[in-house]
């Protein structure tokens, strides 16, 4: 019995990430008459939603910004949504991979902080922020371009033939691709003409100089009396190459301008030139030919266009990307290397509201009948995630999307309302999926409200969901993970250029002229780092790996409880802390309600090691006596002994169940009791099962003993014989 | 001796009944006096022919009248010799008049005429007031010259006329004996119909004033007692207390030397003349005392003049006399009658009943009720009439005092509001009603028991195989159900979108419900499209049956499309699909079971 239950850890996030792809309801389709779908169509729904890693929901949802431009306004617009009407030759296909400095940059921001170990406070948030500037992504370019230059080189100097110059081939076809990812549009080549502009009229990074004497290159000399003197060089107008390897670049700069003009069917000097430059920079002894009005005025020009763009980005994939770094974080809290019971993650690609309809939840409660409702736990759902949810505990579903223009006030279309989320509980009730959710990001569900306000607010807002059927898996994980506080998150591009009165360019000194963009905050939903967390901890190799002995190999973690001993300070989570900590009235007060799952950013030390990581502090779902809510694990144990004992007692057969419970060593709550010592221990010390069978009524009553603290548990029995039915 | 003394007994004694028995028995008499008000005016020829009445009866005469008369009659005096003396308006103070009679000196010539046309000047135009001239002359006009003698008779006649016109009674009391050719006032006065009175012919001035009194004025007075001799004493007692003014008048046979009072009133005085005496009381007690002393021995007679301040009290009482026997199918209907006792009480005196006194018992009295006249006696103080009360408002009642020796006045006629008081309810033996009632409500009950277990435990059909061909009969029994329906609105025909709804079976007594019904207690109103035809039953194995008798709903168990007519049991966890009849409306409801735990509560429905 010990594998009947392979995996206790499917999360189903309840998003949309790509309108393009597939979704749920797309590929479980009309269920007119149907209780359950075919393994077939199960296959078929795991193949396109099901994913093990961050890299396969890139690969599989492939999470995509369409960019095009508006000639009237002469803007450049943005949608996560594909433009219907807009031909396809018309539209730019921007991919949020790994290669988005955006979301490189954010997943970077993570990480450093993290191995920092810094709080939000001190940490130095312009550092990664300053990746998505104009200057890094040349800096990223000028390392693929040493590195082309390299290939390149060896290349040429081989003879045809030579298959090492076909494996080199190979690399530099591999080079250009990614370098023609840049100048195959002019968005990308943006950056680029910047940075590219300042090194022609600046000579260098554009850095402030005190001297701004114009430069006129010279030679070091002595003079007669022996005095050091710089004279001016002569200017020789050379129109052949100076020197020998000059000829590797120039059949570099030749290989460069046929690529752009092969993939550009309306290509232009201006461009190719600046390809040529910027792919294999040449040592400029042609100094007459410089427009240096001209250069300024495009200079401005690309960096106020390319702020307005890079704005327009943000604001547009800002959700989106919040949502990729929330499936980020979820993977994360899983070690990569590790194997055993990996967490997966099953994506809807839906709209919560579409989901939540009374239309299409007949599709989502026949899914859940076909993989919760049988003996077969392979593709069972055990938790949900529901980020996002509005913070107006009145909301309603929305069905249609209302943009308002505007910074002071704006609607958020991108929330899930509360009366969606409680349309997916009472179907979550139904098959046991525990839902984790959390509250809309922003400034005000972060850790920093939460020391400094507590947690009513959160306890308000829940209130319409408590004291329902749906209670016991309806689990508000607080507070919201913060990655670029909003009042850090301002980028610097760089500043303006302007033509002194000596006739040479420089950079604006003025504060007007900082070309600066708002990311407005970047925040990660806590469901997502919570539910990542809890279905880490199922695997019993992932608890092996933070406890070392006491963990049996195969049992899953349902029985863990969080809150107990120390496990929080074993079991924490990969986001690093964000504040110095809770006061202990705030911690008195959230010890005193025991309400939600909830993170705290806390001092301590495990082990003799300092805790960086944010930790668990309660880890409870909404099911509450009066007084105290009950922990999430209660209902993952009862769950998993109602499906072992579903699957023991052959659908709970009268006499099964007498044998399933029976003293006998070989009893299955033999067989549990036998582990109690474990970490992972179904039943633990101080843990009991005892039943009851009501033969009137056809049920059995398990009462399951936690701690001393009875959680019933109800099911239908298959009677002995016929005569015993009503 | 014995002869003689029986005789003188025998003379006493009927003087002495008739005295008594005048005490006694006047109110038995039949006696009608004048009670209406009156206005009178003394003429008076003050010439010097007058002079032969040296003795002053002639001024005594207009005072025994003016002294003697009640309070409602006003008075005046004319005193006219060539001119006009003395002019006093009615009502004048009688002794401002005495004052002028005693001061009068006879002189001059006798200008009656115009004295008369005075006298009548003097008159009010009120109607229902009784007029009087008292004319005290030697009857004749005489004036300086004849001429002016001529137009003075000629007026005086004229005044004769114009008095009788107006109703003036004229009473000429003529003094010494007046040669033929100066007749002049007894003929125009004879000629006009007048009384004359002359002195020394019909009487002494007394004698004739007491005649003007007691015969033209009339009003209630009552003797009281005559007595002989030189002196005498008179205990005159009321027969009521509360009077508010008590006169009475002696009058003698010859000259009254003396007369003194005893007495405990408000106020009093004494008016004497030769032959007259009145004692004047303002709300006297009870009794008086008299004595008097002659001049000569003779007779007095004494008269009592007893005023009240009257007014009526009705008191009614009302009784119902059952007109008509309620027979069947007619209403019991009363005849009401009104008993009325009529009181005449002493306004001036505490409102006392006037009647209560012994002395009024058995006094026939006339009064009328709403203008009928009706004869009554007083008995126990009041007169008692009962009449018909049904159709009247109010009774108007009004009683004649003109037949008491008591003045009361004119007495206001009394409104009286009827006020007839409700039927009384006659109490009907409910007992008979209930009864019926209640076998009625006994057997309906019967009727509706058995009715609905006839509705409940209908017959259907359930289909036992996947065709539908094979059916057994079924009889739902009023069996519970169990179990739960969640209820899914798939598609609506505007597109809304409606939360899906929970509806607990569980615990609710067997029977058909509809899906209609089902719906309607969700609040989901989506017209009439058929779902009122698709029936629910609770059927055997906590399974539910479904019906679907519509004519154009498509319902499928699972994939299974179900037949019209047949019942179909639907087991724990299997889903149900309905298109109603637009063809557009879907439903997918999904039958669940109930543990233990959740079946508190009872049938319910919930919205998600």
């Amino acid at each position: 019995m010990g594998n009947t239950i392979s995996q206790t850890n499917r999360t189903m996030l309840m998003e949309m990430l790509n309108p393009q792809k597939l979704d749920f309801l797309t590929l479980v389709g009309d269920v007119r008459g149907m209780e359950s779908l075919s393994d077939d169509k199960i296959k078929e729904i795991n193949e396109h939603l099901l994913v093990r890693s961050f890299d396969e929901v890139l690969e599989k949802f492939e999470p995509t910004v369409y960019c095009y431009f508006n000639a009237n306004n002469q803007k450049v617009m943005y949608s996560l949504e594909k433009p219907e009407t807009i031909p396809e030759e018309m539209l730019t296909e921007i991919p949020l991979n790994r290669k988005n400095e955006f979301l490189n940059m954010l997943m970077s921001m993570i990480d450093t902080k993290r191995a920092e170990g810094v709080i939000n406070v001190d940490f130095k948030f312009e550092k990664l922020t300053d990746m998505i500037s104009p200057k890094k992504v040349m800096d990223d370019i000028k390392q693929n371009r040493k590195e082309l230059q390299y290939t390149y080189g060896e290349y040429a100097k081989l003879e045809d033939g030579d298959p090492h110059k076909k494996d080199l081939a190979d690399k530099l076809n591999v080079m250009f691709e990614e370098a023609s990812a840049n100048y195959n549009n002019v968005m990308a080549m943006l950056p680029l003409a910047i940075e590219d502009i300042k090194t022609r009229l600046l000579l260098g990074d554009g850095t402030e100089k005190r001297d701004n004497t114009p430069l006129a290159l010279g030679v070091l000399s002595m003079g007669n009396d022996g005095e050091l003197r710089v004279l001016e060089a002569p200017k020789v107008e050379v129109t052949a190459l100076a020197a020998v390897d000059d000829n590797i670049n120039a059949g570099l700069i030749a290989a460069l301008r046929e690529d752009y003009q092969a993939l550009n069917e309306e290509s232009n000097d201006y461009t190719e030139a600046l390809v040529a430059r910027t792919f294999c920079p040449l040592t400029s002894t042609m100094e007459s030919g410089i427009d240096k009005e001209k250069e300024v005025a495009n200079y401005n020009s690309y960096l106020a266009f390319y702020k307005e763009s890079k704005d327009e980005f943000i604001r547009t994939v800002k959700p989106l990307i919040e949502k990729l770094l929330g499936i980020w974080c979820f993977f994360e809290q899983y070690p990569k290397k590790m194997k055993g019971m990996r967490p997966t993650m099953l994506i809807t690609n839906q709209p919560n509201e579409m989901m939540a309809k009374s239309s299409n939840i007949s599709r989502l409660i026949t899914f859940l009948n076909t993989v919760n409702a049988k003996n077969d736990f392979s593709n069972t759902v055990w938790y949900a995630i529901v980020p996002s949810v509005s913070l107006d505990q009145y909301s309603k579903m929305k069905l249609t999307r209302e943009r308002f223009k505007g910074n002071t006030v704006s609607v958020k279309t991108d929330v899930n309302s509360v009366e969606a989320l409680a349309r997916l509980l009472d179907v979550f009730k139904d098959y046991e999926v525990q839902c984790f959710f959390s509250y809309e990001t922003g400034d005000s569900t972060t850790f920093n409200k939460l020391a400094t306000e507590g947690i009513e607010k959160y306890e308000d807002r829940c209130a319409p969901l408590i004291g329902k059927a749906y209670s016991e898996y309806a689990i508000p994980c607080i507070p919201n993970f913060t990655i670029i506080p909003k009042d850090k998150s301002g980028v610097i591009l760089d500043r303006r250029m302007i033509i002194n009165e000596d006739e040479s360019v420089e950079l604006s000194k003025e504060a007007e002229d900082v070309m600066k963009l708002w990311i407005d905050g970047v925040y990660v939903g806590a469901a997502y780092v919570a539910a990542g967390l809890v279905a880490a901890y199922q695997s019993p190799d992932y608890l092996k790996e933070k406890f070392g002995r006491g963990v049996d190999p195969e049992l899953p973690g349902v029985r863990f409880d969080i809150e107990a001993d120390d496990h929080s300070l074993a079991v924490r989570t990969m986001m690093a802390k964000e504040i110095t900590g809770f006061t202990n009235a705030i911690k008195a007060d959230i010890n005193r309600k025991n309400f939600g799952f909830v993170f705290s950013s806390e001092n301590a030390i495990y082990n003799g090691l300092n805790v960086t990581n944010v930790m668990v502090y309660k880890a409870r779902n909404l099911l509450a006596d009066g007084a105290i809510f009950e922990p999430i694990y209660k209902t993952q144990v009862t769950t998993y002994i109602e499906r072992v004992m579903r699957h023991g007692t052959g659908d709970f057969k009268e006499d099964s169940i007498v044998r399933f419970f029976s003293n006998n060593p070989n009893s299955q709550k033999s067989e549990w009791f036998a582990k109690r010592e474990y970490i992972n221990a179904i039943l633990g010390k101080g843990d009991d099962i005892t039943y009851t069978i009501d033969d009137e009524n056809g049920f059995c009553t398990l009462d399951i003993t936690f701690n001393g603290n009875v959680k019933n548990l109800e099911v239908e029995i298959n009677r002995l014989n016929a005569s015993s039915r009503v | 001796m014995k002869k003689i003394v029986s005789f003188l007994f025998l003379l006493f004694i009927p003087n002495l009944l008739v005295f008594f028995s005048s005490f006694f028995s006047m109110a038995q008499e039949d006696t009608c006096f004048s009670v209406s008000e009156s206005e009178v005016v003394f003429l008076l020829d003050a010439s010097k022919s007058m002079k032969s009445d040296g003795d002053g009866g002639a001024t005594d005469v207009i005072r025994q009248i003016l002294y003697s008369l009640p309070s409602d009659t006003k008075a005046g005096l004319v005193i006219y010799n060539a001119d006009i003396l003395y002019k006093g308006e009615l009502g004048s103070k009688p002794e401002d008049m005495d004052y002028v009679l005693a001061s009068l000196e006879y002189a001059g010539y006798s200008n009656a005429g115009l004295g008369l046309q005075q006298a009548i000047s003097l008159f009010s135009g009120e109607e229902g007031t009784e007029r009087h001239i008292i004319m005290v002359s030697d009857g004749e006009i005489d004036m300086k010259d004849g001429e002016e003698s001529e137009a003075s008779k000629k007026e005086f006649a004229s005044g004769m006329k114009q008095a009788g016109s107006k109703g003036i009674q004229m009473h000429i009391v003529v003094v010494g004996d007046i040669p033929e050719e100066d007749r002049d006032i007894p003929d125009a006065a004879g000629a006009a119909g007048s009384e004359i009175y002359t002195v020394g012919v019909d009487g002494d001035f007394a004698d004739i004033a007491g005649n003007i009194l007691f015969e033209h004025f009339n009003f209630p007075r009552k003797k009281v007692g005559t007595m002989e001799g030189s002196s005498g004493n008179f205990h005159i007692e009321l027969p009521v207390s509360g009077a508010s003014r008590a006169k009475v008048l002696l009058i003698g046979k010859s000259e009254i030397e003396s007369i003194n009072a005893g007495y405990t009133a408000g106020s009093g005085r004494i008016m004497k003349g030769k032959r007259f005496a009145v004692v004047d009381l303002n709300k006297p007690s009870d009794s008086m005392d008299i004595t008097f002393d002659l001049k000569e021995a003779s007779a007095v007679e004494a008269y009592l003049i007893a005023e009240y301040e009257a007014g009526l009290e009705i008191g009614i009482s009302y009784r119902s006399e059952q007109a008509q026997d309620g027979g069947k199918g007619e209403d019991i209907t009363y005849t009401h009658y009104a008993d009325m006792e009529i009181r005449l009480l002493n306004r001036g005196g505490g409102n006392g009943n006037l009647w209560a006194e012994d002395y009024y018992e058995g006094h026939p009295v006339s009064y009328t009720v709403n203008g009928e006249e009706y004869q009554g006696t007083v008995e126990d103080g009041a007169i008692r009439h009962s009449f018909l009360a049904d159709g009247l408002n109010s009774v108007e009642v009004w009683v004649r005092t003109d037949n008491f020796y008591e003045i009361f006045g004119e007495v206001p006629a009394e409104k009286v509001k009827i006020e007839l008081p409700p039927d009384p309810v006659t109490e009907v033996d409910y007992r008979p009603l209930w009864y019926i009632l209640g076998i009625l409500l006994f057997v309906l009950a019967v009727i509706l028991v058995i009715w609905l277990r006839k509705s409940k435990a209908g017959v259907i059909y359930i289909a036992h195989s996947n065709d539908g061909k094979n059916t057994e009969r079924y009889e739902s029994k009023s069996c519970q159900y169990t179990g739960k329906f969640n209820l899914y609105v798939v598609q609506t025909q505007s597109g809304r979108d409606i939360a899906p709804q929970t509806i607990r079976l569980f615990g609710r007594k067997g029977g058909k419900i509809t899906l209609e019904w089902i719906l309607n207690s969700c609040g989901i109103r989506l017209g009439n499209i058929g779902a009122g035809d698709i029936a629910f039953y609770p059927g055997p194995e906590k399974a539910v049956v479904i019906m679907d008798q519509s004519e154009q709903c498509t319902v499928m168990r699972g994939m299974e499309i179900l037949k019209k007519g047949i019942g179909y049991p639907v087991y724990y966890n299997e889903k149900l699909t309905v298109t109603l009849e637009d063809g557009i409306t879907e439903l997918e409801i999904h039958y669940k079971n109930l543990k233990p735990g959740e079946r508190e509560g009872g049938a319910r429905w919930e919205t998600q």
